[in-house]
């Protein structure tokens, strides 16, 4: 190792100590000095970023964290609530009602969705492999563990980056979305002509998961799918 | 419940401190650092039972400090050098005060993000370079270039523009 190798790993890593560097110290006295001068150097980083933490951070998150709860809590029980008055007025003869979610972020992904290869819904796909998922969920730095993906690819949806799905779930085909910059602030139901499924927060951005409105089976057990898809993406340093 | 609830508790106490310094490195504002630290709580509380492992807790963490982080950019189109030096001194009454740390943390300061971001994951927490490739998502050896570069650009600052190193010193 000679000087220039030397000086490149101590200002990459001050505390490598692999046997090539440690023999060049021993002949080399600019290079012993250089490294504890850079060794110094860190210590006073170490120092200049040890900021004060304000008192008491731990317990606001906490605090936080718990209205947050109570709020939900809250917020559940007046959904209840709100429930079961539409149940009352499907007792006295009401109109059907139907809710309609907000946005949420959902048009850029349903267009995306419509434009989806047209030979996967003929259902007859073969799963891909398990490396291709790999290579393809690594480029947005996620990992699923999924089987019988039949699509996969890293689509532009509403100008980012996302991950684009077909999966079979037994009998049935969902179309999967994440998109990573994305973060709606709830679960959304999606109920149109085409598509029925659900928007959903992940760690890593929105998920969506859709099935087939006309295909019945399919819509019934997109809940279960979306809850199942929830724990079988992460975020690659989740790992 | 009870068991999340604690799970929950422990992240908190062991990594929150970590991750106020983080996101003040990151951002350059106190408040704006709590707020982040909350937010990426709040987030992982959410999602807990997709952390599948505890030893990777940290790094989960501040993945997703650096994503609330980029979320807020995206918010506020708020560039890191817009933030007035006047603020940064006005905040340092907390901080050790000594001229040498007190210059270099105006260096810091001054260090572009991506060169910033990786000295402090290695100096302030010992993360090493394939944690930081991986946490980012870039090849190792682009880790250690801007490794490189953080500290030779510090030691310049610091220096008064002197050049690293003389060729004549080198054999």
């Amino acid at each position: 190792m000679n000087c220039i190798e030397f000086r490149h790993l101590i200002l990459t890593d001050p505390s490598a100590k692999p046997s090539e560097a440690e023999a060049h110290l021993e002949t080399c006295a600019q290079c012993t000095r250089f490294k504890q001068e850079i060794l110094d150097l860190d210590s006073d980083i170490e120092k200049a970023l040890s900021i004060e933490v304000p008192e008491g951070l731990a317990a606001r998150i906490m605090l936080n964290q718990s209205l947050k709860q109570t709020s939900l809590l809250q917020k559940r029980w007046a959904q209840l609530a709100m429930a079961a008055s539409f149940v009352v007025a499907a007792v006295f003869g009401a109109t059907l009602l139907t809710v309609q979610e907000p946005d949420a972020g959902a048009e850029p992904m349903l267009a995306h969705a419509n434009h989806q290869p047209h030979e996967f819904s003929d259902g007859e796909h073969e799963p891909i492999s398990n490396e291709e998922l790999e290579v393809m969920m690594a480029q947005l730095q996620l990992t699923a563990s999924l089987d019988n993906v039949v699509y996969a690819a890293v689509c532009p949806i509403d100008g980012e980056r996302a991950a684009h799905l077909v999966i079979k779930d037994g009998e049935d085909q969902y179309t999967v979305m994440l998109v990573p910059e994305h973060s709606p602030s709830k679960m959304y139901t999606v109920d149109d002509k085409i598509w029925r499924g659900y928007i959903s927060p992940h760690p890593a951005g929105a998920l969506a998961v859709l099935a087939d409105a006309n295909d019945e089976q399919a819509v019934a057990r997109v809940r279960e799918v979306t809850d199942k898809l929830q724990s079988a993406i992460y975020l690659s340093a989740e790992l | 419940m009870q068991r999340k609830q604690a799970q929950y508790e422990n992240l908190v106490k062991a990594y929150s401190s970590w991750l106020y310094r983080y996101a003040y490195w990151l951002c350059g504002e106190k408040a704006t650092s709590e707020d982040l630290v909350q937010e990426t709580f709040l987030r992982a509380w959410r999602f807990l039972d997709s952390l599948k492992d505890e030893g990777s807790a940290k790094s989960w963490l501040t993945t997703i400090l650096r994503r609330e982080n980029a979320r807020r950019f995206e918010r506020k189109q708020l560039q890191y050098s817009d933030v007035e030096m006047d603020t940064i001194s006005s905040e340092r009454q907390d901080f050790d005060t000594r001229p040498e740390v007190l210059a270099l943390r105006n260096a810091m300061h001054r260090l572009p993000a991506k060169y910033r971001e990786p000295l402090v994951l290695q100096v302030l927490e010992g993360y090493n370079l394939e944690e930081i490739a991986a946490m980012f998502d870039i090849p190792r050896n682009t880790v250690a270039t801007r490794l490189h570069r953080a500290r030779q650009k510090l030691r310049k600052f610091l220096e008064g523009e002197e050049e690293l190193l003389s060729i004549d010193e080198l054999h």
